[in-house]
């Protein structure tokens, strides 16, 4: 065989694709999006993993990282915001008031204790607020899991 | 200054009955306070007079005391020669439907306060120009900031506080609890 | 010069009767929660007619993360870190102000190289809002170099901070009776040098921005606010000092220790534009940052060794009695109205005053008549920040 030839399964090329140009959404909400924006920008570059398009609209993202406190008037428009993002999409919880209420979990009547109560959550990333290296790994490991996806096998995919 | 304007509001608005409250520190602030039914004509003597003008309202702030609510405004007067701030207390009996005049006319940021206050603790203001709550849903029910809340167990669907998320053993949170038990038993007797 | 694509005067329109009784009524639009320009989850319902906004109404409420009841049941020193979350871009000077607040009713007497120190801090801290508000708002107008030259700047006062306090954005780092940890000589020299890069680097902004011409016709003349409407908003830095108006609490009503310090106050004179327009807004922030450079090089030459905590009792309980303290922090005048009961471990009471809670309320005698995208640019430049106007 000559060089320049790759073997390889569907399944791992089509995830190597997706994973290595994960469009993000912008949805920062409180401090967390500070710090989603100083990963964005030139000291830890999000754009060298591929997530360098911050789409606004939901309509073309693939990602969406929750960054900042969820309280309960915005709980509806997240849950609408998530179910118009097209399939396959995944969630990234940042920061702990989206893990799990962070240190308004006592008293905050407001504040809806964790994003995973609206939508599904693939990757959850603590700190308050994490660090932007911690992001990075939060991103790394959600490309490990989609690497060992089976997107033909996908019940949406199938049937479309 | 505080002892001439109680004179001054004496003189000139008699039915302000305005008194000066000393404060018992002498590290705290000092505060007058006024009738709750002169504050509209109070407000406009204040922003309009030539003596002590206060051409600023920055703040509207309501405190629950179990047996009566008081609500603050915090005014100021903006001036590179002759600053000065003033605490003005107006005390309300009524907990149930507490009721004040609306200051918007006289100062347009008292908007914005005033819905606040309604929302915290349930202040209504007569003749308000937009009188619906500020930082809680439309639909919420119950007054936050009141002594004696305690929140609705679930808000269109959701869980308020999820069984699972929170820290039983957490000591300041049994504290609180029976605080809040014991000025809910306070409310009811009274 | 006349170009090929010149092709004269356009025809006047003909207005016949069908057009003139066209039925048409105001659009409404949702600037919504989830917006790239409104700086956080701001809801403005705009009410448009074409371009044209014909009045605009704010909803806030979507970051209300109930501080003020938290701080009911919490301790006094508890209080700190959920201070910290209301500005978060300006953290410090929101811990300095609760932090004076209980102080003052305590009675404590802080040592003179923590309130030097604290100077310093807060007047970084202003540097590095300034900053950010300078990156987003060119950010927000269509211009994506600024925006990175600003955050590659803040994060060089982020690692300061980081190295004294141990938290690049909410630090916990004012506590009550000093500061809970002090600056080496190698820190402070880093310091020093900072203030040349950036003073260079201003210089740099002002040509690449200020002065640009696409920049002053997008916010010269836009969004102006007179010192009147000021007044009867009650809106304060800034904003404030962008109409003309000269009025800053440093040096009106001096606390800590302000009164020793050499600085000017810079004022919005209409050099492009009138007095209370975008542009002067943002030029006063510009120079603003200038004159904190000013105060951090004097700062470093009056510090001398000393402690920087004084002797705070274990369990903190204030007497009886109620106070309101002022501090001038980079959106506005921040207040606190704090009351306390004898013998209780938290606050009775904690009201905030924000500043950008009283500048939003601005936003509908602003709006009528403007293009939406000249809209865009003054929701911009009163710099909001949604933690603090929602609590």
């Amino acid at each position: 065989m000559q060089d320049g030839v790759v073997l390889t399964t569907v399944d791992e090329f089509l995830n190597w694709g997706r994973k290595n140009s994960l469009w993000p959404m912008t949805f920062g909400l409180a401090c967390c999006a500070i710090e989603m924006m100083a990963t964005g920008a030139a000291k830890y570059d999000l754009e060298r993993f591929g997530c360098g398009a911050f789409m606004a609209t939901p309509r073309r993202a693939d990602m969406m990282i929750v960054a900042g406190t969820v309280t309960l008037k915005m709980a509806t428009r997240v849950k609408v915001l998530y179910e118009q993002m097209a399939e396959p999409k995944y969630v990234i919880s940042m920061g702990s008031c989206s893990n799990k209420g962070g240190p308004y979990w006592q008293w905050g009547y407001h504040v809806l204790n964790g994003v995973d109560e609206v939508v599904p959550v693939d990757v959850y990333v603590p700190g308050c607020p994490p660090r932007p290296e911690s992001l990075i790994e939060g991103v790394m490991t959600l490309q490990k899991k989609i690497a060992n996806e089976r997107l033909l096998r996908n019940k949406w995919v199938k049937h479309a | 200054m505080h002892k001439e304007l109680v004179d001054l509001i004496n003189s000139n608005i008699p039915e302000a009955k305005a008194v000066f409250n000393e404060a018992t520190d002498p590290k705290a602030d000092a505060s007058i306070t006024v009738e709750a039914s002169s504050i509209l004509k109070l407000a406009s003597w204040l922003r309009t007079n030539d003596h002590m003008p206060f051409n600023v309202l920055q703040c509207i702030s309501g405190v629950d005391y179990l047996e009566y609510m008081e609500v603050c405004y915090i005014l100021a007067h903006f001036d590179l020669n002759t600053p000065r701030e003033l605490i003005l207390k107006v005390k309300l009996t009524d907990r149930v439907n507490p009721n004040l005049d609306s200051i918007v006319e006289v100062y347009p940021a008292a908007d914005f306060q005033e819905r606040e206050c309604y929302d915290m603790f349930g202040v209504s203001f007569n003749n308000h120009p937009d009188h619906r709550r500020i930082l809680c849903p439309d639909d919420w029910k119950g007054f936050p900031l009141r002594k004696d809340y305690v929140p609705a167990k679930d808000y269109n669907g959701m869980l308020v506080y999820p069984d699972n998320k929170m820290n039983f053993e957490d000591r300041e949170f049994i504290v609180r609890q029976n605080m809040i038990k014991k000025a809910q038993e306070k409310a009811s007797e009274s | 010069m006349q170009s090929r694509w010149d092709i004269g005067e356009p025809e006047p329109r003909t207005i016949n009767k069908a057009t003139e009784q066209l039925k048409s009524e105001l659009l409404t639009l949702n600037m919504g929660p989830q917006h790239p320009a409104t700086h956080g989850v701001l809801r403005i319902e705009i009410w448009t007619d074409s371009e044209v906004v014909a009045h605009a109404i704010p909803h806030l409420g979507y970051l209300h993360r109930c501080m003020e009841k938290h701080s009911e049941n919490m301790d006094y020193r508890a209080v700190i870190p959920f201070v910290d979350r209301l500005d978060y871009l300006a953290a410090m000077n929101m811990e300095w102000n609760y932090v004076m607040a209980v102080e003052k009713m305590l009675g404590t007497e802080v040592p003179r190289r923590a309130e030097l120190l604290r100077i310093m801090v807060a007047e970084l801290q202003r540097i590095g809002s300034h900053l950010m508000a300078f990156g987003t708002y060119a950010l927000d107008l269509g211009a994506f170099t600024p925006f990175l030259y600003a955050f590659d700047y803040r994060e060089k006062i982020l690692r300061l901070f980081e190295e004294v306090s141990g938290a690049r954005l909410l630090y916990n780092y004012y506590w009550i009776g000093g500061l809970w940890n002090d600056w080496t000589d190698d820190q402070l020299d880093r310091v020093a040098h900072f203030c040349d890069e950036m003073e260079e680097e201003a210089k740099k902004y002002h040509e690449l921005v200020s002065m640009n011409k696409i920049f002053v016709e997008r916010t010269a003349n836009v969004g102006v606010m007179s010192v009147q409407d000021c007044f009867d908003f009650g809106a304060t830095g800034p904003v404030l000092r962008g109409a003309g108006f000269k009025w800053d609490l440093r040096k009106n009503k001096t606390y800590g220790l302000y009164n020793e310090f050499d600085f000017d106050i810079p004022i919005g004179t209409g050099e492009q534009g009138v007095p209370g327009d975008c542009w002067n807004r943002y030029i006063v922030r510009m120079k603003e940052v200038v004159e904190s450079i000013k105060i951090i090089r004097q700062c470093l030459e009056k510090l001398e060794p000393g402690s920087v905590m004084a002797k705070v009792p274990k369990i903190i309980k204030l007497p009886k009695g109620e106070v309101y303290v002022r501090t001038e922090c980079p959106r506005g005048e921040l207040g606190m109205h704090l009351v306390a009961q004898e013998g209780e471990k938290s606050p009775y009471r904690l009201k905030v005053k924000s500043p950008c809670f009283t500048h939003v309320s601005m936003l509908p005698r602003v709006a009528p008549g403007q293009m939406i995208a000249d809209f865009v640019a003054s929701v911009g430049s009163i710099d909001i920040v949604l933690g603090e106007v929602d609590r």
